[in-house]
């Protein structure tokens, strides 16, 4: 009788494997890129990333499916991906609406002599929206991967 | 079964929708839980939930349980609420 614990499905080691290369690709793209705020430096690091974890998944997934068996995509599964889209949207919101408030601040605070407005950098909001982004998957995927396990 | 909630009861965190899945498959000729996935279409996994009770099933998937047992849907799954 079959009643042990239960082996990861296809889907759950899918899971496991983008959110295992998100979490070590884009941190190391954001901090690289901090580093060295040259222009083109995010972009170039971003498509090199991209392309790196295309390759990534497509390894690991190819060794998924060889060694699990197929699953269909039921309920359960469907679930999940409902209980933790609303945990990655609600990072997702939370952290835009701080990038809102560092935007408005970094217009408004200037160092005396300087106009309003002049320390008012692109750059950092951009790299801080890639940041939430970034977390927010990473959030969305670590509760799915929970979920795969209790749920 | 009347009058009580068949199966175990949920886990702590669990759904409080409690079964007898565990006990139909025995007397199922020890069907595997693998066996019934493939029966009602849906994962293993899925099946350890619902037989655990970390999972309610819909209201579809336990009909299909119920008829994968040849029983009425009351006698498989009770409500511990």
């Amino acid at each position: 009788m079959n009643t042990a614990a239960t082996g990861a499905a296809f889907q759950e080691r899918s899971n496991i494997a983008c959110l295992v290369t998100t979490a070590v690709i884009y941190p190391a793209i954001l901090v690289i890129a901090f580093l060295n705020p040259t222009p083109g430096t995010l972009i170039g690091l971003l498509i090199a990333g991209v392309v790196l974890q295309v390759i990534a998944l497509a390894v690991l997934h190819a060794a998924a499916a060889v060694f699990t068996r197929a699953e269909p995509d039921d309920e359960r599964v469907r679930a999940i991906a409902h209980r933790s889209d609303r945990l990655g949207g609600l990072v997702l919101a939370v952290g835009v609406f701080l990038v809102v408030c560092l935007t408005i601040a970094q217009g408004l605070a200037a160092p005396e002599g300087f106009a309003p407005g002049s320390f008012a950098s692109p750059i950092i909001t951009g790299y801080v929206l890639f940041a939430v982004f970034v977390a927010s998957e990473l959030a969305r995927m670590a509760h799915a991967a929970v979920l795969h396990r209790r749920a | 079964m009347a009058g009580r909630s068949p199966g175990r009861p949920p886990k702590s965190g669990g759904t409080p929708v409690t079964n007898r899945i565990r006990e139909l498959r025995f007397h199922a000729g020890e069907m595997t839980q693998q066996q019934l996935a493939d029966a009602v279409g849906v994962s293993r996994q899925t099946i350890v939930a619902v037989e655990q009770g970390r999972h309610a099933p819909s209201l579809e998937l336990a009909f299909r349980i119920a008829r994968a047992f040849g029983e009425p849907v009351e006698s498989v799954f009770g409500f511990d609420g």
